[in-house]
């Protein structure tokens, strides 16, 4: 499987370790993880559209490293807005995002937020639910992008994921 | 924006029968981790969780809801949590 698909799985398995009493660092592994999976989904489809072809592996490899969490979010919180600005627009040609991407966008948004509770927020108490609640988030986002992959405007979110501060309008 | 405001418009969703499932509620602002101004909104479900089948229309009814009413927020979170959860 994926690595992005592994860390879906492993998040979902985390959440429900422990059966009775479920141990803080599990379930803040299992938000954390849940984010790091929609992370990796969206990295790898961006360098896998970028670059095609056994030969260039190496270089998906050092793509992937130039994506930068806050980036990200700032991309995608104006995927997620009913009126994205005019850098996201340029991008799509359109104002109008779909369903879907939105939905993708703002989960993307969400679940980075809680990766930030999850991990440094330490008197923060996380229960088996939002965990749960999480993983489910991410699983939908990944439904939801299996929707749209492929499309001109999926593309544009792959491309503003990786340059949005960069986009010249 | 007063988080007494957001309260009652969620409490309004609760009134119309909208949030099936959901007991109680929560409702904090503050700052996000990247800085902007933000709502979080627990919807306190039982131990079972939210039904599967509903939580993501659950979720974005209660975000575009308090979207609307909590106009100066850039950003709204919305979770499922049970009655063992801690606030922000």
């Amino acid at each position: 499987m994926s690595l992005h698909g592994d860390l879906l799985e492993q998040a979902a398995h985390l959440a429900k370790r422990e059966t009775k009493r479920p141990k803080q660092a599990s379930l803040r592994r299992s938000v954390s993880t849940a984010y790091y999976a929609l992370f990796h989904l969206l990295v790898s489809e961006a360098t896998g559209r970028l670059l095609t072809g056994t030969s260039r592996a190496h270089m998906k490899d050092v793509v992937a490293r130039a994506f930068d969490h806050a980036e990200m979010n700032a991309a995608a919180s104006q995927f997620a807005k009913g009126t994205p600005d005019r850098k996201v627009m340029a991008l799509l040609g359109t104002s109008v995002v779909s369903p879907d991407l939105a939905a993708v966008a703002r989960t993307f948004v969400d679940l980075q937020e809680f990766r930030h509770e999850a991990d440094y927020n330490v008197g923060r108490r996380f229960t088996r639910v939002e965990a749960n609640d999480k993983v489910g988030q991410a699983r939908l986002a990944f439904e939801a992008w299996g929707r749209v992959r492929g499309t001109g405007a999926a593309d544009s979110f792959l491309v503003a994921l990786l340059v949005y501060r960069k986009v010249r309008v | 924006m007063a988080v007494g405001v957001v309260e009652a418009e969620i409490g309004r969703l609760k009134t119309d029968g909208l949030l099936d499932g959901v007991r109680t509620w929560r409702v904090d602002r503050g700052f996000d981790a990247m800085g902007r101004v933000a709502v979080w909104v627990w919807l306190i479900v039982g131990p079972e969780g939210p039904d599967p089948r509903r939580s993501a229309e659950v979720r974005e009814l209660v975000r575009n809801t308090v979207s609307r009413s909590a106009t100066e927020a850039d950003w709204v979170y919305v979770s499922f949590t049970d009655a063992e959860g801690d606030a922000r």
